[in-house]
């Protein structure tokens, strides 16, 4: 049994079946069964998505220990991350979530660090646009002239009291903006389909650690 | 070393220090530089505001402690003032591991605990109740995943239980909430870009209306969905929120913080320029050419 789960071909079909019970009632009326075994389908997606934070968890955890074993740089902080994490973990399971010690940790850890890295952010960047926000040829004057007018557009102040760059930014952002938005959109999309249908195809077995495993044999 | 070679070989600290004074020091004395509304957050205010008896609203909150700053000034405006609209049921949920405590802040900030209660749930705002008027769904794990389930079939995912193990299978039942198309609108507040999913699984199968309040790093992809007429309105970052306060006359940080806000944005501008001024003037001449 299991040397048929493990088979390539196995993993292949399922993959063909789920894309088919999917794909399929999208575009094409479909009988009720059908339409039950899609609508399970999607409803067990996030299942799989929860489990598989737990493979990370797991994941981590393992990388964290053999770096400690190693001694590799820096191998305390990535100690502390598991330890943390185990706690928080543990006390999930056990306090709950609403307890005063998760929410203590919640709050004095988690949103403190992670609200002081985002926060940084903004001296990176206005630092980082003073000094390289240069006219140095063609492109960059277009692009100089382009952040100009959408900033002088944006920016409340200058919005209120210099009302005539309104025009200008709001088609450079409803034309140059939105095409280039939608080209990005347009083409993640043909991507993904692109890959999915390499997928069914069993094209993109790396995607489910099938290369690795037979480089291995 | 002339004065631009100096301002464009300047140390980034003193950068820093410049933009820690322009940041506080209007920060601790608001000046009140005008603000103009705009068409985003208009929208968005008269859609909560039309809101009728017997509406259901769905309020996701995909916020994170990194983003929570820029958009807490649109949730603590924009949550009560959907709480004064009389009738209207709603249902919180988030798809964020943090989101449920942003959910029980901004519901205590604003709120006081009902009669004879002492915990959580159990809070009143506006005179909506918990469990009469309002139930917290708690947290959906799998992003996109969780979000397709939900709208394929709502009433069986969420099942009979909120966040706090409270029965709310009769709620749900009275509200008439099956799937995404019996949902009346959907408010997303994002700091990871979950409307994108509303819009995939919401918008687009069902025609659920959406409004989005969003961090500014999102704002350029929420705009082209405003644009196409995916979402019915936006409110954008701190200045969103801003704008949200000032018309729903919840009053918060949000405007307080617009004047340096504003004052910044301007000194990002004359930076940007001095050191372009520096930088043309401290150019190397080119070799055997003029300068």
């Amino acid at each position: 049994m299991s040397s048929i789960i493990k088979r390539q071909e196995f993993l292949l079909a399922i993959i063909v079946l789920c894309s088919v019970f999917i794909y399929v009632p999208y575009f094409v009326q479909v009988p009720a069964q059908v339409s039950a075994v899609e609508s399970w389908l999607i409803n067990t997606m996030p299942i799989i998505s929860a489990t598989a934070v737990w493979v990370g968890f797991y994941t981590l955890l393992r990388r964290q220990a053999v770096r400690a074993s190693r001694r590799v740089r820096g191998w305390y902080y990535g100690l502390m991350m598991g330890i943390m994490s185990l706690v928080v973990v543990v006390l999930g399971f056990t306090v709950g979530t609403n307890h005063d010690a998760f929410t203590f940790l919640t709050n004095s850890f988690v949103i403190p660090g992670d609200a002081t890295i985002y926060a940084l952010l903004v001296f990176f960047l206005t630092s980082a646009a003073a000094r390289t926000f240069k006219v140095r040829d063609i492109e960059s004057s277009l692009l100089m002239i382009a952040a100009f007018v959408m900033f002088m557009y944006q920016a409340p102040l200058t919005e209120y009291y210099l009302p005539f760059f309104s025009q200008p930014g709001l088609w450079l952002q409803n034309n140059l903006a939105m095409a280039a938005t939608r080209v990005f959109g347009f083409s993640a999309a043909l991507g993904g389909i692109v890959l999915a249908i390499r997928l069914v195809l069993g094209k993109e077995m790396g995607m489910i650690g099938l290369i690795r495993r037979k480089e291995k044999e | 070393m002339s004065i631009f070679k100096k301002i464009s070989t300047l140390d980034r600290k003193w950068w820093y220090l410049l933009l820690i004074i322009f940041v506080v020091v209007p920060l601790l004395n608001p000046i009140g530089l005008p603000l103009k509304v705009s068409a985003y957050t208009k929208e968005a205010y008269n859609t909560v505001d039309a809101l009728k008896t017997g509406d259901v609203v769905l309020v996701n909150f995909d916020v994170a402690s990194s983003g929570y700053d820029e958009v807490k000034g649109s949730i603590s405006s924009m949550i009560p003032h959907l709480f004064t609209k009389p009738g209207v049921k709603i249902m919180f949920m988030t798809d964020q591991d943090q989101g449920y405590i942003y959910i029980q802040k901004v519901i205590a900030e604003r709120g006081t605990l009902m009669a004879g209660k002492t915990t959580w749930p159990w809070y009143q705002l506006e005179g909506k109740q918990y469990l009469v008027d309002y139930v917290n769904l708690g947290y959906f794990p799998g992003a996109d995943k969780a979000i397709a389930a939900l709208a394929n079939d709502f009433r069986g995912n969420v099942g009979n239980k909120d966040f706090y193990g409270n029965n709310i299978g009769q709620w749900l039942d009275d509200a008439g909430v099956k799937s995404a198309k019996d949902i009346d609108l959907v408010i997303t507040i994002d700091c990871g870009g979950a409307v994108s999913y509303f819009v995939n699984y919401f918008y687009l199968q069902y025609g659920t209306p959406i409004i989005c309040s969003m961090i500014s790093v999102s704002a350029a992809g929420a705009i082209t969905n405003y644009s196409a007429k995916q979402v019915v309105a936006l409110v954008i970052s701190t200045r969103g929120s801003a704008e949200y306060q000032y018309l729903s006359g919840y009053f918060g940080e949000a405007l307080i913080s617009m004047d340096a806000f504003s004052i910044v944005q301007v000194l990002l501008v004359i930076l940007v320029i001095i050191t372009n001024i520096a930088f043309y003037f401290s150019r190397e001449p080119p070799k055997g050419g003029k300068p």
